[in-house]
């Protein structure tokens, strides 16, 4: 890529939990000398989380690339496995995809050299990386690791065993697998002295990072480690809710203004239990 | 993963496949099929086990497609249909009014 490419940035649906990773993100591509079109929520869905609805899921999938050619860019770079996953082996197939697809961690990492040099700040942590193995379609893992190897400060500790699935989200549906990978995280991190644990993607950020409230490290996605880095603070408001406590401690934490704005049935019913629901192991 | 699928444990396999394929072609499969479907989490092991360079994790995915109901065999008849998450995009939609600015989200997810 040349310095001045354009791209689609495919944030996907659920991150947007984690406005953090997704500005963070925006920051680390807008560093290293890419033009950014950001394009996610529910607006750019793939239809993945649709397949019991086939219909529906392709009018999603339609829709999306038909966006995706309009923004003329003709590169999109996937932060979500998920996304990725479906564009190749479902969406491409029913739709005329006008771009290219690429992963967020293959342009950063073919861009390190640039950002070196803007990761100026130490970032004083014993690292160890969540990996899964199940992203056949890119090897995220080494990538993520050689670019935290760019921080200076941080110690990447070898060790932690790779989880099934290409990433959390994949695991919550067979709860006990889930339990324990997230045991076996707890235990591998101990065993090698991390004070903190790298999430690559969003999911496993958003169902291990209430580890932090019993256990003796943090959760922290790499694309905030190379932020701070860079001497850039994006809020993890979604941790931030998570380890507020009691419900009455959450709510007020989130705030009335924005639970007025959410709708008070729709934070009572969904978002609250999942803002007080902790991983288990 | 089929260590946590009910009656996967001395299961034959070519009978769990067998299972599979039905819901590939739109018949419901056997139960050990289902269990098999459950615990699938797409870590793509089958498809570097593939001598032939089958990619039957998107087999497996497309039986799950099936099994939900969402390729013809009738819904009373599907085995993991009631996976959709309820409130998905009300939530999605929530989350990104708590996490971006009114300008970002009509610009970037619109």
């Amino acid at each position: 890529m040349n310095a001045t490419e354009k791209i689609t940035f495919w944030y996907g649906c659920n991150a947007v939990r984690h406005g953090d990773i997704i500005h963070g993100a925006i920051a680390l591509l807008e560093a290293v000398g890419v033009e950014v079109t950001p394009a996610g929520g529910a607006g750019y869905c793939c239809g993945t989380s649709k397949d019991a609805n086939l219909r529906a899921a392709e009018g999603m999938g339609q829709r999306t690339v038909k966006k995706f050619n309009a923004h003329g860019t003709g590169k999109v770079v996937s932060w979500c496995p998920s996304c990725y996953r479906h564009m190749n082996g479902f969406m491409g197939e029913y739709t005329q995809p006008q771009f290219e697809l690429s992963h967020f961690t293959q342009l950063l990492h073919a861009r390190r050299d640039v950002l070196a040099q803007k990761l100026t700040r130490r970032v004083e942590r014993k690292v160890m990386l969540h990996r899964h193995f199940g992203f056949h379609e890119v090897d995220v893992n080494p990538l993520v690791e050689d670019l935290l190897r760019l921080v200076p400060g941080i110690t990447l500790l070898e060790g932690g065993t790779a989880a099934p699935g290409h990433m959390c989200s994949a695991l919550s549906r067979v709860p006990a697998s889930l339990k324990d990978v997230t045991r076996g995280l707890c235990d591998d991190a101990a065993a090698c002295g991390a004070d903190t644990v790298a999430t690559v993607f969003h999911s496993c950020q958003r169902l291990l990072c209430g580890l932090e409230a019993s256990e003796p490290f943090r959760v922290v996605n790499y694309v905030s480690l190379l932020t701070e880095s860079m001497g850039l603070t994006f809020a993890d408001d979604y941790k931030a809710w998570k380890l507020a406590g009691s419900e009455d401690e959450v709510i007020a934490k989130v705030g009335e203004e924005r639970i007025a704005a959410i709708g008070e049935n729709l934070f009572r019913e969904s978002i609250l239990p999942e803002l007080m629901r902790r991983p288990s192991k | 993963m089929t260590k946590y699928g009910e009656g996967l444990q001395n299961a034959d396999a070519k009978h769990v496949v067998s299972g599979v394929i039905d819901w590939l072609q739109q018949k419901p499969g056997n139960a050990q099929s289902v269990s098999w479907l459950k615990v699938c989490t797409q870590s793509a092991k089958c498809i570097d086990a593939c001598p032939k360079g089958i990619n039957a994790m998107k087999m497996v995915r497309v039986a799950q497609m099936s099994a939900m109901g969402s390729l013809g065999v009738p819904a009373e008849q599907a085995a993991l249909s009631g996976r959709d998450a309820k409130d998905f995009f009300r939530v999605i939609n929530a989350f990104s009014q708590t996490q971006m600015t009114s300008q970002q989200v009509q610009k970037w997810q619109r």
